[in-house]
């Protein structure tokens, strides 16, 4: 069959098809706002009608239009006129309040004593992933950049370095390859960062309970390094919960923690105090009121992402939000925060709401993705299980443009057929006009995002789809596709190729990835030309050249060997030098086995497309810091950074950084 | 003049039958053509051909209750193989797309020689389309029988783009779906 052929052969479907489609025009779709001011003209007229006794005539909805309403009714604006309630057709708004049911928490607190929602599923409160991480260096006050933790923070006079190790902090003059340590924290730490003259410390550590029912919460320690080499505790926070996230924008901490408390009869706390998140400075509670409170939607336990600002310069909380809801995930940028919330019992599932908050926790609107999608906002369970329905998950969230965009999946189910979709979404909350873009999954067999590059106009997403069936016997293969959201305004479009690449992970008894265990493996060379690790044995042993500068067209220029042997791989710790050198970290195995004798060596790499070896090795040396571990250790976890034009390198196991 | 008699004016063979036929639906039938084929000149010959189809036609056919509907057929028949016929030159973009779009209903299961019968598929097609909601029907109908674009579909029924776009993508699955139950594969 031919596609025009097809679209041929719609020419002669019913007639009585086409003459309809030739006579309707707009279907009612206004507005709830709109059918509000019909419904009280409505009662307006036939009042008036039965006053002065003619017959009472009804408006059909349709007839007139209010003016202004325009040829597209979702689009609401946002206004300071508009007041809560009068609401809420539109797919995304901004509105007055997060929850149309709930305004304070006692009033949430009193409806979950009778039903709390006890069950498997529920998700906490998890750090998102991050606008692409500005690697900015801590301590730059000028520009208000976001700055994520990597394990190693550096002073503003570029002397010193803070990093994460084992037990503690270490603190090393930096010196080229006389950096050594000069100095400890006896601080167990999560997180790190320097703002001036302040070093801050995050911890997360037990505060209550046991170990099997653990009570967490996350220590902000804020040091004077005025003497880099001899801090001094100035300053302390802590806050009840998980940590989920922290972050700087510029002067400012965004701390994140994640609680929850079962509020149903069997096991309600008597103070109902325990229910709103704790925050301490210095020993003194801080006092957290219903005013720095938001509930989401429609809570089925009580569950809080709790938000606290810390100025790193005055050491003063700026700002605090505790957001209430069924929070799914949690996502970040400049001058922004986001959650998806959806609410779950064992007869429903919510789809996922995203809700936008600013820089000052102030709500901002909400975006809810399955009135875009035209799906049902719920979707009905039998004990748990998923029904027919569209379910729907929002996997990254940006920001650019003053629009959002997400990306995420549509798991559909209709009777015995379950398809799936990779979903695209840019939207504002400031107009409420959104777009979608939908890109069937079928293809991508269990495929999963693994990886999300966002950039200004586009992101690179790369998914790990699964080849085989799981059935004995049957061999798996993993393997990576990417595709490619393209963001024009609130245009989008999802692009689908034919490349595929290695699916990459870690193995057992290394650490990959920097202290907080987190890594990248595209590595944007500039130009649209991006290196990805490739030929996974136990690891890493070569690497792929892409030319992304087409989204609809990208290329695979080069797949090197895996050059390396015995259980050698690379790590996913990365530095580039300039657009066409790049430098990586190698795990080399000892001789022993249980990963005794764990070596490392600096491997630079050139790149250039125009030759037929398009990634060649410069230079290989080894790195003079042994490292060493054990099976099931994995302490390791390493980190890059650059002062200027030095490079150096840090481990968790190790006292100083070291040059490279 | 109603579509019942205009089909007399044909059946007498009165050729004024013609300029009424013009008089109440040219201009829709030169709109779905120019949909097509982008120039002004071209849709103008489609239309005339139309009408010189259409005489061809009246008797034996007798649409007095879907006149339109008839001839709009023709029209977009006359407009698909003029662009076809332009395969070696520059494709309209609206005619391409649809023509993309399309593909995503295609089955692709076993090889299955032979030509597919049209007025098979168009029963086929029209069954599918008796299953679904008179507003996607609608959507649906506008998009692949009159060529209307996105924006103007979202114009004409009040939704926003997204929704059309959603809904189109879903129909288009579904279509491939009911296709493939029913036997056609490539």
């Amino acid at each position: 069959m031919k596609n025009y052929e097809l679209l041929d052969a719609v020419g002669g479907i019913d007639a009585e098809y086409v003459e309809d489609a030739a006579r309707k025009r707009k279907l009612w779709h206004s507005p709830l706002w709109a059918k509000i001011v019909f419904g009280v003209a409505c009662f307006a007229l036939i009042l008036t009608a039965a006053i002065v006794t003619l017959p009472g005539i009804l408006k059909e909805p349709g007839d007139d239009m209010p003016p202004g309403s325009g040829d597209d009714p979702k689009v609401m604006q946002a206004g300071p006129d508009k007041t809560p309630g009068d609401l809420n057709e539109g797919d995304v708004g901004a509105y007055g309040n997060t929850s149309d049911t709930y305004t304070d928490l006692p009033a949430l607190l009193s409806y979950l004593s009778d039903h709390d929602v006890h069950n498997e599923g529920r998700m906490d409160a998890s750090g998102g992933g991050s606008v692409s991480p500005a690697q900015g260096e801590s301590g730059q006050l000028e520009k208000a950049e976001l700055v994520e933790s990597t394990g190693v923070a550096v002073d503003t006079t570029g002397k010193y370095s803070y990093h994460i190790g084992e037990t503690s902090v270490q603190i090393s003059l930096l010196d080229g390859s006389n950096t050594k340590n000069v100095g400890s924290i006896d601080v167990p730490a999560d997180g790190i960062f320097t703002c001036n003259d302040h070093l801050l410390i995050i911890s997360q550590f037990r505060s209550g309970g046991d170990i099997l029912n653990e009570e967490l919460s996350v220590r902000v320690s804020i040091y004077d390094i005025t003497v880099p080499q001899n801090p001094v505790l100035q300053d302390e926070y802590t806050q009840l919960g998980r940590l989920t996230a922290c972050w700087m924008v510029g002067a400012n901490l965004y701390l994140v923690t994640g609680d929850g408390v079962c509020a149903c009869g069997w096991s309600r706390l008597d103070d109902a105090s325990g229910y709103y998140p704790a925050l301490s400075h210095n020993g003194e509670a801080v006092e957290w009121g219903d005013e720095d409170i938001s509930i989401l939607g429609e809570p089925t336990r009580v569950q809080y992402s709790a938000i606290t600002a810390i100025n790193g310069n005055t050491c003063e909380v700026v700002v605090k939000e505790a957001l209430y809801g069924n929070i799914k995930k949690l996502f970040y940028g400049e001058g922004w925060i986001a959650v998806t919330a959806a609410s779950e019992t064992d007869k429903t599932r919510e789809n996922p709401v995203l809700y936008t908050f600013d820089s000052e926790l102030c709500f901002t609107g909400k975006i809810n993705a399955a009135k875009i999608l035209d799906v049902p906002e719920q979707n009905e369970l039998k004990d748990y299980t998923a029904q027919d329905g569209s379910y729907l998950n929002i996997v990254s969230v940006s920001k650019a443009g003053g629009l959002y965009r997400l990306l995420g999946t549509d798991m559909v189910r209709d009777g015995e057929v379950t398809a799936s979709y990779f979903m695209a979404i840019a939207a504002s909350t400031e107009t409420g006009e959104a777009d979608a873009a939908l890109l069937s999954a079928e293809n991508y067999p269990y495929g999963s995002f693994t990886e999300v590059l966002w950039e200004s106009d586009r992101a690179i997403i790369c998914v790990g789809v699964m080849r085989g069936t799981l059935s004995a016997g049957d061999d798996i293969e993993m393997e990576t596709r990417v595709i490619f959201a393209q963001f024009d305004g609130l245009q989008v479009k999802l692009l689908e190729n034919q490349l595929t690449a290695a699916y990459l992970g870690g193995r057992v008894g290394v650490y990959y990835g920097n202290p907080l265990g987190e890594f990248g493996t595209l590595i944007s060379m500039g130009q649209g030309i991006y290196v990805r690790y490739s030929n996974p044995a136990e690891g890493p042993g070569g690497f792929d050249v892409f030319d992304f500068s087409d989204s609809a067209a990208p290329q695979l220029l080069y797949r090197s060997e895996n050059s390396l042997s015995g259980g050698n791989a690379f790590d996913y710790v990365w530095y580039v030098y300039d657009g066409h050198t790049f430098g990586t970290l190698k795990v080399l195995l000892g001789e022993e086995d249980y990963f005794r004798d764990v070596s490392l060596s600096w491997c630079v790499f050139s790149v250039d497309s125009t030759k037929e070896t398009v990634i060649t090795l410069q230079r290989e040396y080894p790195l003079d810091k042994e490292v060493k571990t054990f099976i099931g250790a994995d302490i390791l976890g390493y980190a890059v950074f650059n002062v200027g034009y030095d490079v150096y390198y840090v481990t968790r196991n190790m006292a100083s950084a070291a040059s490279l | 003049m109603d579509d019942s008699k205009i089909v007399e004016l044909y059946l007498s063979r009165d050729e004024s039958a013609i300029s009424h036929t013009a008089q109440k639906y040219g201009s829709k039938l030169r709109q779905i053509a120019d949909s097509i084929l982008k120039n002004k000149a071209s849709a103008e010959e489609c239309e005339n051909d139309t009408y010189f189809e259409a005489w061809k036609l009246i008797p034996p056919n007798e649409p007095r209750s879907y006149l339109f509907a008839f001839l709009g057929k023709i029209t977009r028949h006359l407009a698909i193989d003029e662009c076809r016929k332009r395969a070696s030159r520059k494709r309209q973009a609206l005619f391409c797309e649809l023509t993309q779009e399309m593909e995503e209903c295609i089955p692709g299961q076993s090889n299955v020689e032979g030509d597919i019968e049209a007025n098979a598929l168009s029963q086929v097609i029209s069954a599918f389309l008796s299953n679904r909601s008179e507003e996607q029907r609608n959507v649906f109908v506008r998009r692949y029988w009159f060529f209307d674009t996105i924006p103007e579909i979202s114009r004409r029924y009040g939704f926003s783009q997204s929704k059309v776009k959603t809904m189109l993508f879903r129909i288009r699955e579904e279509l491939r779906y009911y296709l493939e139950k029913e036997g056609y594969t490539t």
